[in-house]
């Protein structure tokens, strides 16, 4: 017991972002960005992981940059304000979160010269603590699954308007309304959470089924991986499955990020970063054009 | 190459339906269209059933009803499948043009369509309304007819296109349809390029995602319409 204790403060990550047989097509690139963070502190007895995937919406023409900047601000966010921001109410959560991926919008728009709308780009988010703590946002589709104990289920849906081609982005009039927050303290009060899965729109069908709210068995499967396998191997897997099954079914860019609390120990060279907060943007380079 | 237990199986991934578009062809079948007009039209009605249920993405999403008029409107066929439609019905011209009886029913349809689908939990695109004719309303149910496409198109809600066939097509009247487009005049009886360019554009729409403005192919316009 104790040594599940000990180990379960370790949150594995990988994610992977490939672009859409559309886009290819097209000439045009990924549109989907996405973010991975972690924060040891230095006694190393507590460790929160964040991940962010965004994804810039279609017709405006910074789509990759406004994805890149969301996820990077929406995860930083998240690692100042957890855990305390679960102490608020959802209102301050969305307003604050809000206002950061805003203000980087707003600077990377002004340096390069183009309307902040330019750099739409939807967000699904998740920190978890060591704690069983756990925080998550979203606005607009792609899609968040976790795993409790044994029970894997939809954390939040994809929200679309009424029809298929239509969503929010941070940079929508209404985003604020639109942000959902859900978390250890809200709502059905779950805990010790030991894995999640963020995905992006293009893979929203494959792993959800929109009617009855289920959930394919490839989360759990995906999530399985990291038992036996580091986030380098998990990383190559998903890539390899985004760019063969999932892509058979999406003409879209997809993206997936794994969050998982591994059972065992970590072996060397599989445990997170130590010494105060890392960011890490794997898919995409943080510059801001 | 990752380990074969680490990759991932068609049936660990879940299937849902293909997000819908359904088109409302609104046809003038009035007695001006007896002949070669109505010959044709037929022609290219066939034409983009063969075209569309050989395009993937358009058998799966696309959506037609064919809604005529002349003394009375009539769902000659109602919104389905396309690999569901054994067959598609024989267009008759005669009678008079009450073009806006016709737009009611197809409007009425469409809204239908879509509570079918939000009941079933399929998801679906803008829809569109094809209005064609060749003449004059011969009724006045046109005025509020043309408000209620008018409504839904600036709500976002409606694709309307108006289309005049031959010289005598009333643009004025087509016009009061659509802000945003133009009533086009199609070029002499050529139905089947009006078709071919139709199948695309929905493809377009079937593809489009959260964030997209769906671009029509304006230079395709070119080989169908007057312009």
């Amino acid at each position: 017991m104790g040594r599940n204790i000990e180990t379960s403060s370790y949150w594995l990550m990988a994610g992977v972002s490939t672009t859409g047989v559309s886009h290819e097509k097209a000439g045009v690139e990924c549109q989907d960005a996405w973010a991975c963070s972690q924060s040891v502190e230095p006694t190393g007895s507590v460790v929160m992981a964040a991940a962010c995937v965004s994804d810039g919406a279609g017709s405006v023409c910074k789509a990759f940059t406004g994805a890149k900047l969301t996820a990077w601000a929406v995860s930083v966010w998240l690692l100042e304000h957890f855990p305390s921001a679960l102490e608020m109410p959802r209102d301050w959560i969305r307003q604050s979160c809000l206002s950061m991926v805003r203000r980087s919008i707003r600077r990377a728009a002004k340096r390069a010269g183009y309307p902040p709308d330019e750099y739409a780009a939807t967000f699904v988010a998740v920190c978890a603590g060591s704690d069983g703590k756990w925080l998550a946002l979203h606005l607009g589709d792609g899609g968040i699954i976790g795993r409790f104990g044994n029970e894997i289920l939809v954390v939040s849906q994809p929200e679309k308007g009424e029809f298929a081609n239509e969503s929010w982005f941070a940079t929508s009039s209404d985003a604020l309304e639109h942000i959902r927050v859900y978390g250890s303290s809200f709502d059905r009060g779950l805990s010790d959470p030991t894995g999640f899965v963020l995905f992006s729109d293009g893979v929203e069908d494959s792993l959800l089924d929109r009617r009855k709210g289920t959930v394919a068995k490839a989360a759990s499967v995906m999530l399985d991986w990291f038992r036996d396998h580091s986030p380098d191997k998990v990383s190559t897997a998903l890539e390899e499955n985004l760019g063969t099954i999932f892509c058979e079914r999406s003409h879209d860019d997809c993206t997936i990020v794994l969050m998982a609390k591994p059972n065992e120990r970590p072996e060397p060279g599989k445990n997170p970063p130590e010494g105060g907060v890392q960011s890490i943007p794997v898919h995409a380079g943080l510059s801001e054009d | 190459m990752t380990e074969e237990i680490m990759q991932l199986r068609k049936e660990d991934l879940l299937l849902n339906p293909t997000s819908r578009v359904a088109v409302a062809l609104c046809l003038d079948v009035s007695g001006s269209m007896t002949g070669e007009p109505i010959a044709e039209l037929n022609e290219g009605i066939s034409a983009f059933f063969d075209a569309a249920r050989a395009d993937q993405l358009a058998r799966a999403s696309a959506e037609v009803a064919i809604v005529t008029f002349s003394d009375m409107p009539e769902t000659r066929l109602d919104f389905q499948n396309l690999d569901r439609v054994e067959r598609l019905p024989t267009l008759t011209a005669g009678g008079s043009t009450d073009l806006g009886g016709g737009v009611n029913t197809a409007l009425d349809r469409l809204e239908a369509r879509k509570n079918e689908y939000k009941q079933a939990g399929i998801d679906y695109f803008q829809p569109w309304l094809v209005l064609m004719t060749d003449g004059q309303p011969t009724t006045q149910s046109h005025v509020l007819a043309s408000r209620k496409a008018l409504d839904l198109e600036r709500r976002g809600k409606l694709v309307v296109m108006p289309i005049g066939i031959g010289p005598f097509a009333d643009m004025h009247v087509l016009s009061t349809f659509s802000k945003q487009r133009q009533p086009l005049r199609l070029q002499g009886l050529d139905f089947q390029k009006f078709f071919a360019w139709l199948q695309p554009s929905l493809d377009a729409v079937s593809k489009s995602r959260p964030g997209d403005k769906v671009q029509l192919d304006l230079e395709g316009i070119k080989g169908w319409a007057e312009i």
